[in-house]
């Protein structure tokens, strides 16, 4: 589904001299309807790598393949739920959610019944007329997944969605993330900073690295699904937590002592 | 609870608070204005009385060569003109300056120009290529209108927030649909806000061209009654006029606030 050998990721300095690297070598290989998780300290690139598969940002080296095809730009197959929400305030909630429709001219009532379908998948009935600025925050992110839903992709590219929400509304929103994908089985690419977060949910969870940024190891989650509150307490669930941190830690203190150097 | 029915309380407190201060403070000024006014000397300044009746005496009138109310229609022919002239240039190009750094930089000297010096200042070179002409006023009101409007809109344009336009970029908009549906829409308020400082500014071009290039508006009436020594027919003329302008800046303002209701919308959490 996605497949990246090598990627890299350039920024030109100002100077002319050498170039920051952001990313180096990349290999990852996404499947169909799995769920992915990206993990690692600030710097480690994995929101840039996440806008790299969406095709906002440009790479540099190696190769990158959504569905077979080279990835030059943003396409229908793919969908972003953005860290901010990015929804537009001047719009209603069935307005935001209808966006990608419109964008690609559906007729008005076609995109009007879909938006409303994904409304209540998210669980904002009695909603649709209200404005962003008048809901939480969590059902603002609600908003920016039905918008995302809308446009059916295979592939959702959530950039730390629930990273700005309290605990409890992201524990509601993973539990109610896992059940619209465990309906629909798309395949999801998932930046977090929160280790929990990345064991609940996914099936295998990418360590990055910092300095140049890289994938610095995946493990697999082999939790059952579904996945319920239970889980979060399961001695498994435990166990890769507190591995997924010992990683972390040793990676964040790696960095701190050759700064300190 | 008690928040809730505290914040009840205060809105209704403003409803009778706002109007009461302002009519007050009207009744203030008009009775300071009636006792400085003197109606035993022709030559001083009317009170507001003896106004009133010169602005009665000039309505009743009704319409015709010479009269107030066909004074006041040519008068506006030059705020309409100019102001349309304005919106139709200072819309466009104020996009165009947001949407391109090239044409920003190319446009913004003119533009630094026409914001340092005094409009008035160009009264003059407008009076000598166009003469005393309807057209000559309609420029002075379109200097005057234009500037405001270019900037706020330029601005508008440019601080379009980078993070809707991602997203946009990412469900796949186009050049036209980004314009459109996420820069101008979310450039509103600010050229609302444009749109009325404009017509302020069209207001004042207005009355300076009327002023000063004086043609068969309320230019040559005022221009009559003061060589007529009727200085209360002046005071009635110049108060309607700034009747004119505060109405038409309270439409402006209800205008933009309806455009910009997004921005103000309560949470109902």
């Amino acid at each position: 589904m996605i497949e990246a050998v090598g990627v890299g990721k350039l920024y030109a300095s100002g100077d002319g001299s050498e170039a920051f690297r952001a990313l180096v070598g990349v290999n990852l290989a996404i499947r169909d309807g799995e769920f992915v998780s990206l993990i690692g300290p600030s710097g480690c690139g994995k929101t840039t790598l996440l806008k790299i598969v969406d095709g906002l940002l440009p790479y540099e080296e190696g190769e990158l393949r959504v569905m077979g095809r080279p990835v030059t730009g943003p396409g229908p197959e793919r969908a972003v739920v953005f860290q901010n929400f990015a929804l537009l305030p001047w719009l209603t909630v069935l307005d935001n959610v209808q966006f990608g429709l419109q964008l690609r001219g559906v007729e008005r009532d076609q995109r009007e019944e879909v938006a409303r379908r994904n409304v209540a998948t998210v669980g904002l009935q009695g909603f649709e007329l209200a404005y962003p600025r008048q809901l939480s925050g969590g059902m603002q992110q609600r908003v920016g997944l039905a918008r995302a839903l809308a446009v059916d992709p295979q592939i959702l590219l959530m950039d730390e969605p629930f990273g700005s929400l309290d605990a409890q509304t992201r524990n509601l929103l993973q539990a109610d993330l896992l059940r619209v994908w465990d309906a629909s089985r798309k395949t999801v690419l998932f930046v977090t900073h929160a280790m929990d977060e990345a064991v609940f949910l996914s099936d295998r969870v990418v360590l990055m690295a910092t300095g140049p940024g890289r994938v610095s190891e995946v493990i697999d989650i082999d939790l059952p699904r579904p996945r319920t509150d239970a889980t979060r307490t399961s001695p498994r669930f435990v166990e890769l937590t507190s591995y997924v941190w010992d990683r972390l830690r040793g990676m964040i203190l790696g960095v701190a002592e050759t700064t300190d150097a | 609870m008690a928040v809730r029915a505290l914040r009840q309380h205060s809105p209704q407190r403003e409803r009778w608070l706002k109007p009461t201060l302002r009519l007050g403070i009207l009744a203030l000024f008009l009775g300071v204005w009636q006792l400085l006014g003197n109606d035993e000397i022709r030559l001083a300044m009317p009170t507001f009385t003896r106004t009133m009746a010169a602005l009665g005496d000039l309505l009743s009138a009704g319409f015709g060569d010479g009269s107030l109310l066909e004074g006041m229609l040519i008068t506006n022919q030059a705020l309409v003109g100019g102001y349309l002239a304005a919106l139709v240039v200072s819309l466009p190009l104020g996009i165009l300056m947001g949407s391109s750094r090239a044409v920003a930089k190319v446009a913004s000297p003119y533009l630094t120009i026409l914001l340092a010096v005094p409009m008035i200042a160009l009264v003059p070179i407008v009076q000598l290529v166009f003469g005393l002409t309807l057209a000559g006023r309609i420029v002075v009101v379109f200097l005057f209108a234009f500037i405001y409007m270019t900037i706020n809109t330029m601005i508008g344009v440019r601080e379009a927030s980078p993070e809707l336009k991602e997203m946009a970029r990412s469900f796949g908009a186009t050049r036209g649909q980004m314009l459109r549906r996420v820069i101008l829409p979310g450039a509103i308020p600010a050229i609302m806000a444009g749109v009325r400082l404009g017509l302020g500014r069209a207001i004042i071009g207005m009355i300076i061209a009327e002023l000063s290039l004086i043609g068969a508006g309320i230019g040559s009436l005022i221009l009559e009654f003061q060589v007529r020594f009727q200085p209360a027919y002046v005071f009635a003329i110049v108060m309607l006029a700034v009747l004119e302008g505060v109405l038409l800046m309270e439409i402006a303002r209800r205008i933009e606030v309806r455009f910009a209701r997004w921005k103000g919308v309560q949470g109902v959490e």
